[in-house]
């Protein structure tokens, strides 16, 4: 536990957020954190995949990856590499070629709205899951404390003659 | 059977501890050497080589032989076993080690049992599984008859072998018969029942250090199947009813069970049944449904004892209670509709109308388990038998083992099926799903055929669990695994749809899958149909029915196209799509969201919780902990019956019932059990319970500047060539330290620093587990220094852990941060000896949280609750070495008080601490702590800072090294613990006083272990001796007879005391008065000590101590007046405890009448000015009043406690002032008595005192204060 905690202080800098582009929502961002050498960097990442949840197995909310170039929008282009852009007439024989890619770039676009959203569900579905189990178990210590603290037990135990610790 | 006495005498004769292992080096069981059936026969064809482990000569030798045979030999009162060792010598195996018990397990039960046999030939099952029982009782699984099996030849060739054996009845039947049903799924019940309480962190609430059977915590709730009565793996309803009940029909084969799905199972948080769900339970007198509901009208009402869980009408209940008394069941009718708990019959004997007795055999109930009616063992009908007796046509209608302590029948009510060997299991009715159980029952009857009809009328109700039957529950099971298989071999094309015809049966939207199959390629879709069908031939209808299905609508057309499959060629797609392209919307259609949602699904389903737990290993240590079991096995249901149950039972008790009417409502067992769920509950919730102060499981660091000050000191102890190895380094800083200052003074070590973390510094760091180093890969012990902070774990379990593979490698020297609790290395084998330790210097803000920030961005420091002192500990033959060097720089005591002083004196002032301290430390020693503060200038300041750091401390704070500074750091403990503590007090009754004092007591029971080292290190050896004998006192002190526990070390002492006051005592005649007197004395007189000697013997303050401490003391003869001269120094002065000892007693004398009753004159009158007076008085007398209560327990009066909390309440505030009181001082009393007093100087805890014990003192005032 706090491993990652402990990473982002041996972080020797926060380079910068890379926005998220699947959406507008409140979702998980990257960010580029850049060690001192190879081997912290790659230290963080295993701390990292190797504890993968925290306290009650909640899932730690970073995870780490080695940084890529395709990752950043501002990288260079490839060199040779040119995008150009022209009006397609509707009887040109790229027209439905493009259109069709048009239409499975939206689909993508919907399946990982959708996808996204699930994720998102799910999240909140083991967040709850877990809180409840959290409550359950309050509720139930809280009970048992209650039993504790008015003395019943202890009052009980004393008729039963069991030796009980004060806490 | 010494069959090799006159071997050589090198050989040994017998082994303990002992393990086998082959030459793997894996455990292994001796059974599988040859045996040996009499002398010399030698058959020792056995190719494996096994080796035996263990420890002879009362553990002081080690053993390691080659075995080649074994025998037994039941011709001794216990079954002695033998083994062969490769130099023909017979050695006697005693003990094995703990680990090793489950593997030889049931070999030796086997051994046992031949034992038990040949001893009693006529013995029946029942016998020797009770005798069994008995000798096995230590281990977590009850022996039964699987055991025996396992050993089949042999039992065969013993009978054989043996006249006396082959006469045994049990023996012949057994060999001539294998183990039923029941008797087999014995030991899967209570592996089940037993696992879930294993309790694997050291909790023992109960406090059953001595005896520890009891300290096994037994489940005491049935675990067996409310369907079938069996055991096995379970699932535990959560609500009130307490049952559980097979969940999957996987779990056991005849039990119809709730017929879920393994994966439904591990996704359900909790699982409540239907009964409990909807608050509709039956009676189970009458089988009816009612409402359990107590807000909305109930009907039906639950039996108050905590382990029933049986709901009944009123009517029903009391007819069954009152048989006879018509008026009286009438009566109890109403009580129990209007509210009023019970207790149904279940829990008396039908017979013989007592209740039941767990732990006595005879008493323990037969009950049934279908209808409210049980027997005791004794009183069991012969009809209802354990086994069948086919001559007189009983069948076997009670089965042991299966619910805790009790028996399972069926009573002679319920005609038993031949089958299943149980009545008719139409005993549970689910409220709402009626139907269903109905449909159940007919579907068994009904043919294969018939059944797969209903699988297709009931597609779409596949969904709805509760509606599950099991019939049409396992082809779905079946389709859904064939459907994954094909997953793997198919394409990822044709799987998704397979998927989706799973789907289908799921969601049975028919519709839209038909849609899908069609997609234009009849192909595939005859390929899919086909296999669904041939998957799973018990449901040939659906497939048909979709197959037909789809010919009928095969006019639709493909709506969509496909193309979710990156690799669909594009100019195909287009073609396809062409005309649809335009309605290709952004948003999905069903057809693909479901695709999605399988994908998903699938993903989902290719984790498992066991790969997870295979891939994430946890470093030993933090294994998987009994969480588990404080989800699934606490459930609410039997907290909340057993809360009820706890309630009822004292209330019964108050009205004046019988302890045994108690606990027919609530058993002993279940009431430790609560105390045991609490426990596990705390340790589960701690992280949020404690929040911050959670430090234990957390990694903490040590603050830069705390290892400064540690290397400042280590480095002394280091030399040329050492190896210095830190095994939990944390951010590593400590090598790095420890490198630098040797460096300085011209060292050349090296160093090893170990975590499983990734270190901030990688200066000599190894990520790893520090379990897992070898000695052979470090230097011999003499040239290693180890330690430094590990974590903690619950009550010190893994600073242990990280302490004893420490040992392994015999370092010369360890240097530790570790909680108090752990176990002390001189406790070790080998031991080690305690050059010094230092339990203030890692006070307060020591450590700090890696990586965490708060609000401000700032790294977080970490309050320690209690300190965990920094110790050092040598090896033997190094400790003499080790002593020098430390007296030489002072360790021992003066360097590290001046270092306080530095470091402490800017927090003078803060005395309230956020983090309140738990302090059990005695007031006395607060008290009394105080004193010195005034003796001079410096030694005030110290006092206050010591108080503002202690406050953060716990028990170690016993130490007497000799300084005043340490003593001190009481002061502020103290009297928090205390107030706390009384306010406890308050909320009890009055009657309590003498538990009280036991809490106290017990509370200060663990800490004269810490206090004792140093003490004896600081002092002179007689003391040492003395402060050894107090220590055992208190490690066995249980409350209410502290008084005897004293007795040892002090009566002889305490006569002399007594007498030594006696003769002053003349005028207060009333024992309390005396009493009291006699404590003020006590009091005084220690303070007398404290003051003059500044002083050491702190722990001799401590409460419990006191009356022992002062009567050494008093024990001393030397007259001496000299205590002034005492004034501040102590360590150099080895005879001082003499002195003083005279100077208790000269106070004695002097002063006879100061005890109590001058306060208030002192206060209005002749002091006015020096109401530290008071004070003063206040504080002995307070401490009076314990030393008092152990010393004459019965004359306690509620006076004293009265004023003990009151003093106890305002000792903080009193502390606190102890900067005041200093210009007090200079009253110029006479110089020894007015120190002791100035040191009470705090004019505002006079008048508090007052009034919060105006019986105690306001009515005595008497003449001043005679000085």
């Amino acid at each position: 536990m706090g491993s990652s905690a402990a990473q982002a202080d041996y972080a020797a800098f926060l380079e910068k957020f890379i926005p998220n582009y699947m959406g507008p929502r409140n979702i998980a961002e990257c960010a580029l954190v850049e060690m001192e050498d190879v081997r912290q960097a790659k230290a963080v990442l295993s701390e990292i995949s190797q504890f993968p949840f925290m306290m009650s197995g909640m899932p730690r909310p970073v995870r780490a990856r080695p940084a890529q170039v395709e990752m950043f929008d501002e990288r260079p282009i490839k060199p040779g590499r040119r995008i150009q852009c022209r009006w397609l007439e509707e009887n040109d024989p790229d027209f439905e070629i493009a259109r069709e890619m048009k239409r499975l770039t939206n689909k993508h676009a919907a399946e990982a709205a959708f996808l996204q959203k699930k994720q998102l569900q799910e999240e909140e579905k083991l967040a709850k899951q877990q809180l409840d189990t959290l409550k359950g178990n309050y509720k139930k210590y809280e009970m048992v404390d209650s039993i504790m603290a008015d003395g019943t037990a202890r009052r009980l135990a004393r008729h039963y003659n069991l030796r009980v610790a004060e806490d | 059977m010494a069959s090799s006495d006159d071997e050589a005498d090198g050989l040994p004769q017998w082994v303990s501890n002992y393990y086998f292992e082959d030459d793997k080096d894996e455990p292994i069981s001796f059974a599988v050497l040859p045996i040996q059936w009499k002398e010399g026969e030698s058959q020792y064809g056995n190719k494996e080589l096994i080796f035996l482990h263990g420890t002879t000569d009362n553990g002081l030798q080690k053993i390691y032989k080659h075995v080649i045979a074994w025998r037994f030999d039941l011709s001794d009162v216990n079954p002695q076993i033998y083994v062969l060792s490769k130099e023909n010598n017979w050695i006697k195996l005693q003990k094995p080690r703990k680990s090793f018990e489950d593997i030889i397990r049931t070999i030796l039960i086997t051994v046992h049992c031949l034992h038990f046999l040949k001893k009693n030939p006529e013995a029946s099952g029942k016998s020797l599984w009770d005798h069994l029982s008995k000798v096995f009782s230590l281990y977590e699984v009850r022996p039964s008859q699987i055991d025996l099996a396992d050993h089949l030849p042999l039992l065969r060739e013993a009978v054989t072998r043996d006249d006396t054996l082959a006469k045994s009845k049990f023996l012949c039947t057994f060999l001539n018969e294998s183990p039923g049903k029941t008797k087999l799924c014995d030991e899967n019940v209570q592996m089940t029942a037993m696992s879930g309480f294993i309790v694997d962190d050291v909790d023992d609430e109960l406090l059953d250090e001595e005896d520890d059977e009891s300290n096994e915590v037994e489940d005491v709730f049935d675990s067996v199947c409310a369907f079938c009565d069996n055991g096995g793996n379970i699932l535990c309803c959560d609500g009130r009813c307490m049952r559980s009940f097979h969940a999957t029909e996987e779990d056991a084969d005849t039990c119809e069970s709730l017929g879920l799905l393994q994966e439904e199972v591990d996704g359900l948080p909790t699982f409540v049944c239907k009964n409990c769900e909807y608050k509709q339970h039956q009676c189970f007198a009458c089988g009816k449904l009612g409402s359990s509901d107590k807000f909305s009208g109930a009907e039906v009402f639950p039996c108050v004892n905590a382990t029933c869980g049986y709901f009944y009408h009123p009517c029903c209940v009391a007819k069954l209670l009152h048989e006879e008394n018509k008026a009286a069941a009438e009566e109890l009718e109403k009580t129990i509709a209007a509210g009023g708990s019970f207790t149904c019959p279940i829990h008396k004997c039908c017979v013989c109308k007592q209740g039941e007795n767990k732990k006595d055999l005879q008493l323990q109930l037969a009950v049934c388990r279908r209808c409210p009616n049980s027997y005791h063992r004794k009183c069991l009908p012969r009809e209802i038998a354990f086994e069948d007796i086919d001559d007189e046509d009983i069948i076997q209608r009670a089965w042991e083992g299966l619910l805790p302590n009790r028996i399972l029948i069926y009573c002679l009510k319920h005609e038993i099926d031949g089958e299943l060997g149980t009545p008719v299991r139409d005993h549970i009715k689910f409220p709402g799903i009626v139907t269903a159980v109905e449909k159940k029952k007919e579907t068994m009857e009904e043919t294969k055929k018939k059944a797969s009809d209903f699988v297709g009328n009931k597609v779409r109700d596949f969904s709805k669990k509760k509606n599950l039957a099991i019939e049409n529950l396992s082809p779905r099971r079946n389709a859904l695994k064939t459907a994954k298989q094909n997953l793997k071999l198919s394409s990822s094309k044709n799987s998704k749809k397979i998927v989706s015809v799973s789907d289908i049966s799921r969601k049975g939207n028919v519709n839209a899958s038909s849609r899908k199959l069609l997609r234009g390629n009849a192909r595939s879709v005859s390929i899919e149909v086909d296999r669904s069908s041939t998957a799973d031939e018990n449901k040939p209808s659906l497939g048909n029915r979709l197959y037909d299905f789809m010919k009928g609508s095969g006019q639709v057309k493909p709506i969509k196209q496909d193309t979710h499959d990156a690799k669909v060629s594009k100019s195909e797609a287009v073609k396809l799509s062409t005309k649809k392209l335009s309605s290709a919307a952004p948003s999905l259609d069903a057809d693909r969201e479901r695709s999605l949602l399988a994908l998903m699904r699938d993903a989902a389903s290719s984790i498992t919780l066991e790969e997870i737990k295979e891939k994430h290993k946890v470093p030993c240590g933090y294994a998987y902990s009994s969480k588990y079991n404080v989800d699934k096995n606490i459930t609410l249901g039997k907290l909340e019956g057993s809360m009820e149950a706890i309630r009822a039972a004292l209330g019964k008790l108050e009205e004046g019932f019988s302890l045994e009417d108690a606990e027919a409502v609530c058993e002993p067992a279940v009431l430790k059990q609560i105390f045991n769920w609490k426990q596990k509950l705390r340790l589960y919730l701690a992280p949020f319970l404690y929040g911050n102060r959670y430090t234990s499981y957390g990694r903490h660091f040590t603050k830069m500047e705390k290892l400064q000050e540690i290397v400042d000191k280590l480095h002394l102890y280091v030399q040329n060539g050492d190896m210095i190895v830190d095994f939990c380094c944390g951010a590593n800083d400590f090598s790095v330290l420890m490198k630098k200052k040797l460096e300085e003074t011209g060292k050349k070590c090296s160093f090893r620093n170990y975590d499983i973390f990734q270190a901030k510094i990688d200066f000599n760091f190894e990520k790893r587990d520090w379990m897992t180093v070898q000695p052979k890969e470090l230097p011999t012990g003499s040239r290693l220094i180890m330690g430094l902070n590990p974590p903690f774990g619950v009550r010190a379990s893994l600073a242990n852990k990280f302490i004893d593979k420490a040992l392994e490698f015999n370092p010369k020297l360890l240097i530790l941060i570790v909680p108090p609790e752990t176990e002390r290395l001189d406790k070790k084998k080998p031991p080690y000896d305690l050059v010094w330790d230092d339990e203030q210097s890692l006070s307060g803000k020591s450590f700090y949280l890696p990586g965490s920030v708060d609000d401000n961005e700032k790294q977080m420091d970490q309050w320690n609750v209690r300190t965990p002192p920094l110790s050092l500990w040598s090896r033997h033959d190094w400790s003499a070495k080790h002593k020098i060097i430390a007296e030489k720089h002072g360790h021992l005591s003066k360097q590290q008080e001046e270092l306080d002083i530095e470091k402490n004196h800017p927090e003078n002032r803060i005395h309230d601490h956020p983090v309140d301290s738990h302090d059990h430390c005695g007031v006395n020693s607060a008290m009394i702590d105080d004193l010195p503060a005034q003796t001079d200038g410096p030694e005030k300041i110290r006092g206050g800072t010591v108080v503002s750091k202690c406050d953060k401390e716990s028990s170690p704070r016993s130490k007497g090294d000799g300084e005043s500074l340490q003593n001190e750091g009481y002061v502020k403990n103290l009297p928090k613990g205390y107030s706390k503590r009384k306010r406890k007090h308050d909320n009890e009754e009055l009657g309590k006083q003498n538990g009280e004092i036991s809490s106290d007591n017990k509370m200060d029971g663990g800490r004269p272990r810490h206090a004792s080292p140093n003490i004896v290190d600081s002092r002179s050896s007689l003391e040492n001796s003395q402060t050894k004998s107090r220590e055992i006192p208190s490690h066995t002190e249980i409350g209410e007879n502290g008084h005897q526990h004293f007795e040892p070390s002090t009566s002889g002492s305490r006569l002399q005391f007594a007498a030594a006051y006696g003769g002053n005592q003349a005028g207060i005649s009333d024992d309390m008065g005396r009493m009291y007197y006699k404590s003020g004395n006590v009091s005084y007189s220690s303070g007398t000590h404290w003051q003059s000697m500044d002083v050491s013997p702190g722990s001799d303050y401590r409460g419990r101590n006191w009356e022992e401490q002062l009567a050494g003391r008093l024990r001393g003869s030397s007259d001496s007046l000299s205590h002034r001269s005492y004034g501040t120094r102590v360590e150099e002065m080895p005879t001082r405890d003499s002195d003083i000892r005279s100077q208790v007693r000269l106070y004695g004398q002097q002063d006879p009448d100061l005890p109590r009753h001058n306060y208030l004159a002192g206060h209005d009158h002749r002091y006015s000015q020096i109401e530290s007076m008071p004070s003063t008085y206040g504080h002995p007398s307070m401490a009076a009043d314990f030393s008092s209560y152990r010393m004459n327990a019965s004359a306690v009066d509620l006076s004293y406690r009265m004023n003990t909390s009151a003093m106890q309440r305002y000792a903080p505030r009193l502390d606190e002032l102890n900067q005041f009181a200093r210009p007090m001082n200079t009253f110029g009393f006479e110089p020894s008595i007015m120190n002791v007093n100035g040191f009470y100087n705090y004019p505002e805890s006079q008048p508090p005192r007052y009034q919060n014990s105006p019986m105690g003192f306001v009515p005595n005032p008497r003449h001043p204060y005679p000085h």
